[in-house]
């Protein structure tokens, strides 16, 4: 009988051990994980670089709220093939940099990725804060292609880019941490980690 | 007491093959920097546009170096239409930002997480040379069949500029132990 019940213990410890391994103990996925796992958006080889950096390139870091998430340009080639970008649109709530109003509407172009996936993108941020690094968008001179708006812009607003996938941070405020999408990376902290100065703001990517 | 003994050696081997997983690195899972598998091993690529030589062929050194090194099978289609396995576009930083590549999949097939058509992006802006834009065209083809980064593993798997323009043993073991 003694044995038995040491049997039963010993059993019982492995599975609650293999439980908590296996990460049974939090079946539902959260936004942070949802929102982590849209990295598949696409696959990018990126030079390393810290948000500090980043913040040097850019000529403007913004704290903001997303309103929505739009086609933004249409790429076209000469050959006749094309592909579409997308832009997140920002309400910006506070300018660490740059001349943008605090209030102002912005579309911030977003890395690559397909209609699918941008439609999951758009449901997981909407409404989110975000931490956003960018630059305007420039012109381009290569004569392969050409890159045509497919956004409606008012007094306030303009196009900007972010440089990759670094650039935009969605804070997950249930969850106290920190989302790229882009890249696939998860942090623990709130959005003031990410700012110019910030705790993460030397962390070195790739 | 000898069925207990045997019922943790089970589950410590269990335990020791799960560890095991954890250390190796992705592949096929479309996740992370992760590339989607492609839809079986004949990856057929086309270039958009008309680029000049020093464009076109460390995209196609890329696409030979794949057939070669593994058990891949590549060939080019002079036109670019929805059967190719891999679409190059050569763009700049008006499209891409500071990245040097991007591939992402264009087309799906019916088995989920399986690529019938990638499109490899391709930033001029910051592939000055011959051996950078090799090793990115590299990089992203790697993607294209379910390669991850791999700065453990060298090769051009690894990030940023570089003149690694061949993929490591271990990026090839994955390729032909699926294909």
């Amino acid at each position: 009988m003694k044995m038995k019940m040491k049997t039963n213990s010993i059993i019982a410890i492995i599975v609650v051990g293999l439980l908590g391994l296996s990460g049974c103990s939090n079946s539902s996925e959260s936004a942070t994980k949802e929102l982590s796992s849209m990295s598949a958006l696409q696959a990018s080889d990126e030079i390393p670089q810290s948000l500090a950096g980043l913040s040097t390139g850019s000529t403007d870091v913004v704290l903001g709220q997303v309103v929505d998430l739009q086609q933004s340009r249409k790429v076209t080639f000469v050959s006749g093939q094309s592909f579409e970008m997308w832009a997140v649109k920002v309400k910006v709530t506070g300018v660490l940099k740059g001349d943008l109003k605090v209030e102002s509407t912005q579309y911030i172009e977003l890395p690559l990725g397909d209609e699918e996936s941008m439609s999951k993108l758009r449901s997981l941020i909407l409404n989110r804060a975000v931490v956003v690094y960018a630059s305007p968008v420039e012109p381009t001179d290569d004569s392969q292609f050409t890159a045509t708006s497919m956004l409606k812009f008012d007094n306030d607003n303009s196009l900007l880019k972010t440089p990759n996938g670094i650039g935009f941070i969605v804070e997950i405020p249930e969850d106290e941490s920190l989302v790229w999408p882009f890249e696939g990376t998860v942090s623990k902290g709130s959005l003031k980690d990410v700012l110019p100065g910030g705790a993460l703001a030397n962390k070195s990517w790739n | 007491m000898k069925k207990v003994k045997s019922l943790i050696i089970a589950l410590a081997l269990l335990l020791s093959l799960g560890a095991t997983s954890v250390y190796a690195d992705d592949f096929g899972t479309y996740t992370q920097d992760t590339g989607p598998f492609a839809d079986n091993s004949i990856h057929n690529y086309c270039i958009v546009g008309s680029l000049p030589s020093y464009w076109t062929s460390p995209m196609e050194a890329a696409m030979t170096n794949l057939d070669n090194q593994t058990v891949m099978t590549t060939g080019v289609q002079f036109a670019c239409n929805d059967d190719a396995d891999v679409t190059f576009f050569r763009v700049d930083s008006s499209i891409m930002g500071n990245n040097l590549g991007f591939s992402f999949c264009n087309k799906w097939t019916h088995i989920s997480g399986v690529c019938a058509g990638a499109y490899v992006l391709l930033n001029s802006d910051y592939l000055v040379n011959t051996s950078y834009r090799h090793k990115t065209a590299c990089h992203e083809v790697g993607h294209t069949v379910g390669l991850t980064h791999g700065s453990a593993y060298g090769g051009c798997m690894i990030s940023g500029l570089s003149t690694l323009n061949t993929y490591s043993s271990h990026h090839v073991n994955h390729i032909n132990s699926y294909y």
